[in-house]
């Protein structure tokens, strides 16, 4: 999903309303973001059962921090920048719960394919946690979000050269990740 | 295959959760304050600590070996370490902005570059011995008087940071530590006349990495109070 220069420009327009507290642009703003936002949680979030809270704890992040949007800024990086961090924060909280739960004696039956593509989500997605965020970023943003060089470049505030040379290194990274997993296993 | 579990949706591209937590959001919404200029955050930061550094240092003597060291090298030292300790702080005052991270993060590294140029000039090119390591019978250590006047700085900056949004609150503090424990470094550079290599390495130099990571852990506490806001005041 993707949102023209326009667009952008007017949701800057509308955050600063928004810090005067302006309850109805706040509201068109978030119906207006939303989605963008949702798909961004959704093709992070390899755990389906997570998305919702995923993206809930994204939208209060966004809230608590709308102080700190500078008008004289672009607005898309300082979205993006939020929403990504409020999403590792998110699944950090939900790997600390996981990692509490007591396992159940008796699990419920569930079609042998879909839980090996759980399984498989989940192994990339640590695998994805374990790359430094300069490289997982422009990984996640153009193999997973399918965004081309010069939407990922803008949204994270680099160069296309420099977008390309981290995302080569970063799937150079997460080959040996996985790699090293398997063996492992 | 089709996953059978996807978040329920009211509408398309919005999950149920949407609605809920918009209304959450929208209750008792009220204007904020926006953040200062970086520029104005950062001279509000300056100009005390400047007035702190001059009031400390008409109430101490400055060193007392001045004609002995090179008048341009002994400059040159005390710029680098106040220049390091301003650049840092206008680093993590930027980083501490969401989205400014990648415009703050070459600051504080070459201010750590100049913390090291200041050492190196010291070993390299001002007199040091390896004896007379000094004692403080009546005075406070050096390392005493960097820490009270790094963590005065500190304060400040943080008070500072505090009201935008850090999103990495540990290092952050890390960060604005090593720009209050430079100035504390400068005080005590200016103030204490000692040679002695381990006194210098130990009592001046070292506290600045070693106070910067324990205010790190501080900072991780106190400067991501925004991430704990309730969502309607």
């Amino acid at each position: 999903m993707k949102a023209s220069q326009s667009q952008w420009q007017s949701w800057a327009q509308m955050m600063r309303r928004v810090q005067e507290g302006d309850e109805d642009t706040y509201r068109t703003l978030l119906n207006e973001v939303g989605p963008l936002l949702y798909s961004y949680v959704r093709r992070r979030v390899f755990n389906k059962s997570q998305v919702d809270d995923v993206y809930q704890e994204v939208l209060f992040t966004l809230h608590r921090a709308r102080h700190s949007y500078m008008a004289d800024r672009p607005f898309a990086p300082w979205l993006f920048t939020l929403a990504h961090n409020a999403f590792l924060d998110a699944i950090g909280k939900n790997r600390k719960f996981a990692e509490r739960e007591v396992p159940v004696e008796f699990l419920p039956e569930t079609a042998p394919d879909e839980e090996k593509d759980e399984s498989l989500g989940d192994e990339l997605q640590q695998a994805l946690l374990r790359l430094p965020e300069s490289l997982r970023r422009p990984v996640v943003m153009m193999k997973i979000d399918g965004l081309t060089v010069e939407e990922s470049a803008k949204r994270l505030g680099i160069s296309e050269t420099a977008l390309k040379v981290r995302a080569h290194r970063g799937y150079v990274r997460l080959k040996k990740i996985l790699l090293e997993k398997r063996a492992k296993a | 295959m089709k996953r059978k579990n996807q978040g329920t949706k009211t509408k398309k591209g919005f999950p149920a959760a949407h609605e809920g937590a918009v209304e959450r959001m929208i209750h008792g919404l009220r204007p904020v304050k926006t953040p200062m200029p970086i520029w104005a955050q950062w001279l509000c930061w300056v100009a005390p600590v400047l007035a702190l550094t001059v009031f400390l240092l008409s109430r101490v003597s400055l060193r007392d070996d001045m004609p002995s060291l090179s008048p341009v090298i002994y400059n040159l030292l005390v710029l680098f370490i106040f220049m390091g300790a301003a650049l840092a702080a206008w680093g993590v005052l930027e980083s501490s902005i969401p989205a400014g991270e990648a415009k703050g993060k070459w600051k504080t590294r070459v201010a750590i570059v100049l913390y090291g140029l200041a050492f190196l000039l010291f070993v390299l090119f001002l007199p040091w011995d390896m004896e007379n390591y000094p004692h403080h019978p009546l005075y406070l250590s050096c390392f005493v008087v960097s820490l009270v006047v790094g963590l005065v700085a500190w304060a400040g900056l943080g008070l500072l940071i505090r009201h935008n949004a850090p999103l990495n609150s540990g290092r952050t503090g890390i960060w604005a530590g090593v720009s209050a424990f430079l100035v504390g470094l400068g005080v005590v550079t200016l103030h204490c006349g000692s040679h002695n290599l381990a006194h210098v390495c130990l009592e001046h130099f070292l506290p600045v990495l070693v106070y910067s990571l324990l205010v790190g852990w501080l900072g991780s506490r106190w400067l991501c109070a925004w991430k704990r806001k309730p969502l309607s005041k």
